[in-house]
Order: C-alpha cells, then structure tokens, then sequence
C-alpha cells in the first residue's frame, strides 16, 4: 500500500485513541496530555506492538514514519508559535522578586543533580558518539523543566489563577520556560558540534538572532497589530504572513544551529499582546494544531517510546533514580527558594509540586535529544516515564498538600461582586442556583430569591455559572482567556440580576463563577464548602432521554449534601397560589417548608396543603417537627394556610394535577406517590413532572427543616 | 522593577549561578578525562556462520539487528532477506538482550527456527546465545543453539544504512 494511503489510514486512529485516552484522563481528573502521550506510547511497541506485533507492523510501516516525522514537526512549530503567542508579560507582573528567585533555584537545583546523576549514567547508557559535556548538559535541561502550557491548564481548571499560589506558579513556570528553552538551545548547540568551545558561534548567532527579533521582528509586529486594528478582522492574507514568519524564523534558527521550534516561540513571545490579535490568530490556528497535528506527535514520540527495553531490575532502579532526582531536584529547589523568600510551608510545598509539571515540554525536549542522538532509546523511554510520572502526580499532590477550600482563602483579590454588601459570617441563609445559560433562567433565579426572600435578616442567593473547558492547551483555557470567560459571564449574570423584581431583592444575589470541567461535582462542592442550605436547580426536559431527573440534576440530587430543590418553570409569573400535596414523608416536610418561607416573605401568598393519602385508612398527619414549627407561625401566616381533601377514592397524581391547575406553583417533596422518587434501575417515571398544570418545584431533603424558616425566628 | 536587580540579589545570582557553573565545570572535566562510554556498535550485521544451523535444511543468511543504550543491547536474529524486506520500527520487539563489556557482548533469548531458517525441521524455539568480540568493524564470535552444546562460530559485517545484503540464492 502506498504511504501517503498509510498515514492517511494512521492518523484517525492517532487522533481517535488520543480523544478516546484522553477522555479517560478527564474522567479522574488528570490533563488531557497524560491521555495523549499514553494514546502514542499505546500505539507504539510497548503496547500495540507487543500484543498485535504483524497487525502494528503493517500499521506503522517504517516507510510511513518520515511522513508522521513531518506533520510533528509542523504541529510541533505552530504549538511553539502558540506557546510564545501566550506568553503574556502580565503573568511576570506579580510578586516578580519571588518568582525570579524560586524558578532560578528550581532550575538550578535539578540542574547540578542532573549533570551529577550524568557520572552514573553516561557510562551505563550513553555511548561513544556523544560527549560527556553534550550528554550532561542536556540531562540537566531535561531535568530542570516545567510545562508552562500544562501547568496554566492545572492552574486554570482548580480555579487558581487569581490565588497567590496560582499567580507566583504562573509566574515562576514563564521565567522557567524561557530560562529552560535557553538552557536547552545551549545544550543542543554542544551537542552538535561537540564541545562548548565549538558551539561558541553558535549561542553568538543565536543571541543576535533573539536581539534581532526583539527590535526589527517586534516592530515588523507592531505593524501587523496596526494592520488588523485597521480592517478590525484578522483576514487570510495577514495570517498568510504571519503563517510564513513562523515557518521563515523557524528555518532561521535550525539554520543557525539551535532547533526550529526556537525560531517559531519566538515570533509567539515577541507578538505585541493586543488580546484580540492573540485571540484571533490562537483560535484560526489552535483547532487544526491541537486536534490533528499534535496528536501524531504524540504517537511518533510513543512510537518511539519502548518501555520494553526495561528488562531488567537495574534499568528499573536507574529509572527510579532518574524520577527521584527529577522529583527532589524541583521540589527541593523551588521548596527551599519560596520558603527563604517567605512563602509558608503549605505553599511553598504546593509550589514544588506544581513545578514538577512536565508534561509535553518535557516530550519536545526529549525527541529533540533522541533525534540527535544525544540520549539512547533506553534512557529516552526513562524520562518519558518520568514525565509522565510528575505530570500525573501534579493534581493529586496539590490538593493533599493545599486542599481548596484553603486555596479560597488566599485570593489575591475578591472575586466581583455586584454590590459589596456585607455579609454576616454564620447565620446565612444562602441559596445556590446553578445557572447553566444566564439568558433562559430568570424564572429560575426569581424563584429562588423570592424563597430567600427581602426579609430574612441574612438571606442570599449565589447564582453558580460554571464555564467548561474542554481543551487543555486551547486559547480560551489559558488563566487569561478563562478569566476573559469569567468577566463575560458576571456581566450576563449582572444582566439578568438587573430583571429580578422588586428591586431590593436585587442585592441579596452574588453570583458565582468558575471554571470546571464536572458541573455536577463543583456544585456539590460549592454546597459543602459555602454551607448552602438549598440548591434550586432548573430543569428541562430531554430531548432524547425518558430519564426524567437524570443527567445532571440527577448526579446533583445524588450528590449533595444539602437541601436540593428542582424547579420545573411553566412560565408563571405570578406566586400568589401555592400548593403542597403532603402525603407525610420528609421530602413533603422539605416543600411545605419552602412554601411557608415564600408565606412569611410575601402577605399577598395563599397556601393550599392538599392531604393525599395513599390508603383509605391512612392520615397523611403533619410531623411532630412540623406541627411545633406550624404553631410558631405568627397568625397572620397560619391564616392564610388551608388544608384541602381530595374527591373521595381519588388517586393522588389525578387529584394534585387537577388541584394545580388552581396554582401558581405547586410545591412536591420527591415521594413515589407522585411518580418521581429514584427507582432501583435509576429511572425515573415523571408523570407530574410532565402533567403538573402550574410549575413545580420537586424537593429532597437533607438537613433539618427548621433552618430554613430564619424568617419567622 | 525597582527592587529586581538591588545588589543582594545580583550578589545572589551571581553566586548561585556561578556555582553551578563550577559545578559543571568540574563535573564535565572529571566526566570527560575519566569516564568513557561504550563504542558505538549499533545497526546491522550480516552473518557468515561457519556451517548451517543444526535442524535446518538450508544454508541461510542471517542479519543481527542491534540497538544500543550504552552497555545495554537489544537484538533481532533474522533470515537476511526479511530482514530487508521488513522494516525495523514497529514490527516484532527484539528477541536477543544483553550486555556489552570492553568489546565483549554477549546476547541471549529464545529464537523460533523458522525465524532463521528457510527450511526448518520441526517448529522448535530455541535458546540462542552469542558471544563475540568488536574487531575494527566486524564482530567475531560464536553462537549457541538450543540445548545442544554445538557452537557455530561467525563472522559479522556491519551494513552501512542502506545498504543492501548481498543474495545467496
């Protein structure tokens, strides 16, 4: 079979193993990346050819490899274009003297150990054709580096970027990056002409070339910038040459001696940051890179990983000792760096732990030295473990060293409220309203500050917008994107504020925003760590499920630890007419609850309490915790109060459908008597939901019920 | 920026950084005068046994496919011919591992017959040992076969990339 026909079979399964992988990796919480590098190595001789050695053979012929070789080299040198493209100076704007400081010490400690872990290891897996000075000084720069780009996602996605923690490990991992990529063109100058001395012209030429770029390349910028200002759009012939700048740099600094991806990071770094421009040219170019080209990077990389040639216990324990000394190199250096700087220990510790993210940088790097031949196969297959062993321990290490709800206390600056009313400490009755699209839930949010209510005496309602970030490397994922993302939803929020009536209830909203990938489970958390007493969540019918409160409202009424309301919004307005079918069981003590707080709030409400019972002989009578809160109402409530029977030998679901179609909102605790309490199967029948004539809040209790009439106490 | 170059931090850089240049420097200097690395004997080599392989029918050209990581190899022992036909990435993992000791490499693993042998009696797999010395460009030695105490010696010329194997039949 031809080649090109071969690639062109290869890289959908390169691109659809990497998702399926990568998906997985999503799904406990690790970077996409570790997905991606595992989906290359799987595909390479450490899996698929060990199980199906014929079939990976005539798979991944080696007549297809330069043609892989080619397309990862072009994704490799637009992935640098991007990485320099997102190297913002304002991440080097906080707390610089500490960052300067902690990322020198954390490249300088895993440095000197890699070059000294070189006397053990040159004689052993290195050979004759590479010097020692080459072999030690890329084994030090492979040693001393941090993923700018994965660790921005980490950062991102635990919501860091504005803590203290996440600014000064932002800003250590650029100084990191760029002091890295320095150290390694050093080290790949040695390494082709043999000894320092030699490489000489080489650094020389290279240092013009940066000056070069920073003065004559950034004005040539600075035109393209006014170019775009003025049509106002990034058209196809600006980016052409952008395009061919990237590629024309890029063939510059292979030419001069160092690598093409230098020349590509640096037309990225030295992009003037007019945040449009950045954001047009990292969206027109990120899709195509990210989803087609770095992927079979990734795989030629895993081709050429082979775990296999591990096969004996001294390679094991060598290969340890290259994760140890990766492992304490960082962490020691950035550890001791923070803590003479004044970090305290906990952050300092998780500061170790974030900059021993190496990740695809790490990758680059290494196929940069097998390619020159500068590390063997063996040692090569080694620091991949070891970059996919720090990559991986990142998150895990950083939420045991610095839990979140530790990280929350240490935000550099609040996050904007509407209005900064001053909140009691203890005694709030808040309210989480999870707010998928700002635009279609009004009623929602209504409802819900009308339950919280003008006259509680601490009551508020946080509406939870969380924005979900799919890719790990693309523009909107970055801490400067996402934040763009989070400004733009508190604006819509603070629109829909805007249309809450009356108006006073207005200040009793203070949205949240964040960034996570599992809407069900940061809810969740939110819930416990915020001490919410009542999540009102929305919902809508699916389009292609009969799971009625499946999905995310399901996971949510699974999951949380607290009060959970699910608003079914028929559109009324008004909330003059409650109903609550009680049928006795505590999910009933949870609505009637809710509809006496609504009573307290408002005089002009009316609450009816229709007593269903399930058998002829049964009483469907008010708890005794309910009957004790019942007599505490003041008059004025109780009055308005009225208990209604249903028609003699009527079924329960027909008598509240009939009687709702009296109200405004019909207030039902989860119970099988009205059809939607969790099967054993988890499904759910739903035949109120569906059939109720006015809307329907269907409630679960968790807590007690009496936390949530503060108003009449 | 006013605090980020005051002298206690320059004085700081200065000697942080210079150490670890000294460090470097003395560390490449001793690695350079008194550590050597093995010689570089990775690639192809085309074998000429001195008398066919005991259960084979047929006198055939085998070629060592060997990579190298230092002291450590990994080796395919294969009929010449597939060895030009198949490509090297990806197919079968290699089957030899061993060391390499001041010229000395010695390789063991098992070997299925018909993986060297054009016309193999039975299907047997075989442990294979071979020992042999780097002389100039040309390893010289002998390899065991099976169980049997019989040692064929060769002689094995490294194939430049590319390089085609000459065709015996």
């Amino acid at each position: 079979m031809h080649a090109v026909i071969l690639v062109l079979i290869e890289v959908p399964i390169v691109i659809a193993l990497s998702r399926i992988v990568g998906l997985g990796c999503r799904w406990i919480k690790q970077p996409l990346v570790i997905g991606e590098i595992l989906a290359g190595i799987m595909l390479g001789p450490s899996l698929f050819g060990l199980i199906a050695p014929d079939l990976a053979a005539a798979l991944f012929p080696a007549e297809t490899l330069p043609y892989l070789n080619v397309l990862s080299q072009i994704g490799l040198i637009f992935f640098m274009f991007l990485i320099g493209l997102e190297l913002n100076p304002k991440y080097l704007s906080g707390q610089l003297d500490i960052a300067i400081l902690t990322s020198h010490v954390s490249i300088l400690v895993p440095f000197s150990l890699g070059t000294l872990s070189a006397i053990i290891l040159y004689p052993l897996v290195s050979d004759g054709s590479v010097s020692f000075t080459a072999f030690a000084l890329f084994l030090g720069a492979a040693m001393s580096i941090t993923a700018f780009p994965v660790l921005a996602r980490i950062i991102t996605e635990n919501n860091l970027q504005r803590s203290r923690l996440g600014t000064l490990a932002l800003t250590c991992a650029a100084v990191d990056d760029v002091t890295a990529w320095c150290v390694l063109a050093v080290a790949i100058a040695v390494a082709k002409e043999g000894d320092f001395v030699k490489a000489v012209p080489t650094i020389v030429e290279a240092i013009i070339y940066i000056a070069f770029m920073l003065t004559v390349g950034r004005w040539l910028l600075r035109y393209v910038v006014k170019l775009y200002r003025r049509t106002g759009r990034l058209t196809q012939f600006l980016l052409a040459w952008i395009y061919i700048g990237v590629v024309v740099s890029a063939l510059i600094t292979e030419t001069i001696g160092i690598h093409l991806i230098f020349g590509a990071f640096l037309v990225g770094a030295v992009m003037p940051k007019d945040h449009d421009l950045v954001r047009e040219i990292a969206e027109k170019t990120e899709d195509f890179v990210l989803i087609f080209l770095l992927p079979v990077f990734f795989a030629y990389s895993g081709i050429r990983t082979q775990i296999g040639l591990l096969n004996r216990p001294e390679l094991w324990l060598l290969c340890l000792m290259v994760l140890a000394v990766a492992i304490a190199g960082k962490y020691i250096g950035t550890y001791v760096a923070a803590r003479v700087s004044g970090i305290d220990k906990r952050e300092a510790s998780a500061l170790g732990w974030l900059m021993n993210t190496r990740g695809l940088t790490e990758l680059i790097v290494l196929n940069i030295g097998l390619s020159l031949g500068v590390i063997s196969p063996l040692l090569f297959t080694m620091l991949v473990i070891m970059a996919l062993v720090t990559t991986f321990m990142t998150s895990p290490l950083l939420e045991w060293t610095y839990p979140k709800r530790l990280i929350k206390l240490d935000l550099v600056e609040p996050e904007p409220q509407p209005e900064s009313s001053a909140e009691p400490v203890t005694g709030v009755y808040r309210i989480l309203v999870p707010v998928a699209n700002p635009s279609t839930q009004q009623g929602l949010l209504q409802l819900a500050a009308t339950i919280a209510g003008e006259r509680s005496p601490a009551a508020v309602v946080h509406p939870l917008s969380l924005i979900e970030i799919e890719e790990d490397y693309a523009f909107q994922s970055t801490p400067e994107g996402a934040d763009r993302l989070i400004q733009e939803r508190y604006q819509q929020l603070e629109e829909l504020i805007q249309t809450l009536e009356p108006p006073p209830i207005r200040s009793l909203i203070h949205p949240i925003v964040r960034v996570s990938n599992d809407v069900a489970r940061a809810t969740t958390e939110i819930a416990a760590l915020d001490g919410i007493s009542l999540i009102v969540v929305g919902w809508h019918r699916p389009a292609f499920s009969n799971n009625r409160l499946g999905g995310r409202v399901g996971q949510i009424l699974s999951l949380a630890p607290v009060d959970v309301a699910v608003y079914i919004d028929r559109g009324k307005q008004s909330l003059e007419s409650l109903l609550v079918p009680y049928v006795g069981n505590i999910h009933d003590d949870l609505a009637l609850v809710i509809a006496l707080r609504l009573l307290t709030n408002y005089d002009t409400a009316f609450l009816s309490v229709l007593q269903v019972t399930q058998t002829p002989q049964a009483q469907s009578e008010f708890s005794y915790e309910l009957r004790d809160i019942m007599q505490q109402l003041p008059q004025k409530v109780r009055d308005r109060v009225s208990l209604i029977q249903p028609k003699e030998a009527s079924e329960p679901i027909p008598a509240v459908i009939e009687a709702s179609a009296r109200a405004d909102l019909t207030i039902v605790g989860m119970s099988r008597a009205w059809g939607i309490e969790r099967q054993t199967l988890g499904r759910y029948t739903d035949e109120l939901a569906i059939q109720c004539q006015s809307s329907l809040l269907i409630t679960r209790r968790h807590s007690q019920v009496s936390s949530h009439l503060d108003v009449i106490s | 920026m006013k605090n980020h170059f005051n002298l206690k931090s320059l004085a700081f850089y200065s000697i942080a950084i210079g150490s670890v240049l000294l460090l470097f420097k003395i560390v490449s200097t001793y690695g350079e005068a008194n550590l050597k690395a093995q010689k570089s004997i990775q690639g192809r080599y085309l074998l000429s046994l001195e008398q066919n392989l005991p259960d084979c029918l047929e006198f055939s050209d085998l070629v060592l496919d060997l990579q190298q990581s230092g002291v450590y190899l990994n080796g395919s022992l294969l009929l010449a011919e597939t060895n030009s036909r198949k490509t090297r990435v990806g197919e079968k993992r290699p089957t030899l591992t061993g060391k390499l000791n001041d010229r000395v490499l010695q390789l063991n693993g098992n070997v299925p017959l018909s993986a060297i042998c054009h016309r193999p009696v039975g299907s047997a797999v075989n442990a294979i040992a071979i020992s042999s010395q780097i002389q100039a460009n040309k390893l010289v030695g002998k390899l065991n076969l099976g169980k049997t105490a019989r040692e064929i010696a060769f002689t094995a010329k490294h194939l430049d990339s590319g390089e085609s194997i000459p065709q015996n039949h």
